[in-house]
């Protein structure tokens, strides 16, 4: 591996190593959501950091990942692999078809098209069909071939092998040329056609693969909460990731892991200003954009010259 | 019977009312040097664009190495071998000088995505090979040592030979070239000459938009004339330059063109 990635490999070590240096935490629980939004946001910037396409929808895609999941094992009692590669599979069909029209679309229009499909996603699971505002409860815990994570630690480092492991695949997308092709529709997609890309078809990869991990976040969202609601997969969730992307930096892959951690980590921390946590949110992507538009990695980088 | 690569048939653009291309017909020679040259707005620049793909609404027949290409997608286009730089460059500005480069390989490599990612043997193989031909295309325009160099840091000149072997690494049949020399200092006029006269050792055809009247004269086996859209004039630069009409039209009474 390059030095380039030694932000990186320090944030292995570090989040890797965390639970063995402090076991009984209250913060695993803590990173272990951090962890599982941290992998909505590694396909998110591989959609919006790598591709330039930008969705206020992913929101939809975590929750059809994390109630498919849900439905599969309580309703049908499936055992947790299949629910999961189930959820998956449901929520890449439903980006493919959503993409296909939508991915036409540009910049605002974009954005704007995938929240309505946010919109949609959320009205549907507000509905009764679907457990109405209780959503769906008593999810049973994860069991991988008899092997069950019903412990933090056991989960923390399930969810974070899955992250750096999606992290490295990410990254190796984008040293060939699949992300490659996407970087160059990111800039100029009418100059990508006349080379050869194929730029719808770069754009819905792109956009499945994010949805992909989406799901799977999702399940594990569903897996390790054990009861899941509408209200947890409203729009306020793009917000936020977007928040945690921009916050660690877009198109670096893992960037916006460090966002994520600071982003959970920064609530546990306010204490008596709780209340004001949404503004000082607010206030942090303001500044972050107007003084460090690459984000804390993108600075990190900067100052260290590792570039 | 002429070996025709590229044939192009009562083509006819309009914007609106207002008629940019007007039945305009050429056929360009396999092998050779075509030149398009005219006044700016003359419609040549929206003629590569039709050509290209990069816009599909217009009327008229666009016929590449003995198939129609009218109204097809850019990109497939491209697959087919034919490639094309911009006016104004157009190179990805995200991507290092030798990205952009093996970016051009895509059309005849067809990388496969799913082995790429799980780094298989095969996958690699193709990588060493893009990345190999990208530098020797890099080498080819003169670009040699600047593989890792970002585009904003490249002079104008080097950015459009760059640009020029990004469309030289998809192997075209034809190679379509918007103002090379826009821009240019002399020196750097000579490089692209250069350029030029290898590509057509390497039985490329081009077909060049330009205004560089001493390059034109130097490297055209035919040249087109459009006035407003329309043809106004077409045969070997000898003729043309003592074309009454286009001396009117664009030339001008006092140059001198060896």
């Amino acid at each position: 591996m390059h030095s380039k990635y030694v932000i990186l490999w320090l944030l292995i070590i570090v989040v890797l190593g965390f639970p063995c240096a402090f076991p009984n935490s209250y913060w695993i629980t803590v990173l272990i959501y951090a962890g599982i939004y941290g992998l909505i946001v590694v396909g998110y910037d591989l959609l919006l950091g790598y591709c330039g396409q930008i969705s206020l929808g992913h929101n939809g895609l975590f929750a059809v990942g994390a109630y498919s999941a849900a439905i599969a094992t309580t309703w049908f009692g499936w055992p947790s692999l299949p629910s999961i590669a189930g959820g998956v599979l449901t929520t890449c069909l439903i980006a493919f078809v959503v993409g296909m029209p939508t991915l036409k679309l540009r910049g605002y229009y974009l954005a704007i098209a995938t929240m309505g499909f946010g919109f949609i996603v959320e009205a549907i699971i507000r509905t009764e069909y679907f457990g109405g505002s209780s959503g769906i409860s008593a999810i049973p815990p994860l069991s991988i071939l008899g092997f069950e994570f019903d412990t933090d630690l056991r989960y923390y480092y399930l969810v974070w092998t899955i992250v750096f492991v999606s992290v490295l695949v990410c990254l190796r997308i984008g040293e060939t040329a699949l992300g490659r092709s996407m970087k160059a529709v990111h800039t100029d997609e009418e100059a990508a056609a006349c080379m050869g890309v194929n730029v719808s078809k770069t754009k819905i990869q792109a956009f499945v693969f994010s949805a992909s991990l989406a799901a799977l976040a999702g399940s594990l969202y569903a897996h390790y909460a054990t009861v899941i609601s509408p209200n947890s997969f409203n729009i306020m969730l793009s917000v936020k990731l977007l928040l945690m992307l921009y916050l660690g930096g877009a198109g670096n892959i893992y960037g916006c892991l460090i966002g994520a951690l600071i982003l959970f980590a920064f609530p546990e921390v306010l204490g008596n200003l709780e209340r004001l946590e949404l503004a000082l949110e607010g206030l942090a992507f303001m500044l972050i954009l107007i003084f460090l538009p690459d984000g804390l990695v993108g600075g990190l980088k900067r100052l260290v010259r590792l570039k | 019977m002429t070996d025709y690569l590229l044939r192009a048939r009562a083509i006819s653009k309009y914007f609106g009312g207002l008629k940019a291309l007007s039945n305009v017909d050429f056929n360009v020679e396999k092998g050779s040097i075509f030149s398009i040259i005219g006044p700016n707005g003359a419609g040549k620049t929206t003629l590569f664009n039709l050509i290209s793909g990069f816009d599909r609404n217009y009327e008229g027949e666009i016929i590449f190495n003995n198939e129609e290409i009218s109204h097809c997608q850019p990109h497939m286009i491209s697959m087919k071998g034919l490639a094309r730089t911009f006016q104004n460059v157009r190179l990805f500005k995200n991507l290092t000088a030798l990205e952009n480069v093996k970016l051009g390989c895509h059309g005849w490599i067809s990388p496969k995505y799913g082995r790429a990612i799980f780094g298989l043997n095969a996958s690699r193989r193709e990588e060493r090979i893009m990345e190999s031909f990208a530098k020797s295309m890099l080498a080819y325009v003169g670009l040699e040592g600047k593989e890792n160099s970002e585009v904003e840091s490249l002079a104008l000149g080097e950015q459009k030979l760059l640009e020029i072997g990004r469309a030289l690494a998809s192997k075209p049949k034809l190679l379509l070239l918007d103002e090379p020399g826009a821009g240019l200092n002399d020196r750097e006029m000579d490089d692209l000459q250069t350029i030029i006269f290898k590509t057509k050792e390497k039985n490329i055809t081009q077909i060049i938009v330009e205004h560089n009247m001493k390059l034109i004269m130097s490297i055209s086996n035919q040249i087109m004339v459009l006035n407003f859209g329309t043809k106004i004039a077409e045969g070997d630069p000898k003729s043309i330059v003592s074309n009454e009409k286009v001396i009117d039209v664009y030339l001008g009474r006092n140059k001198e063109f060896a």
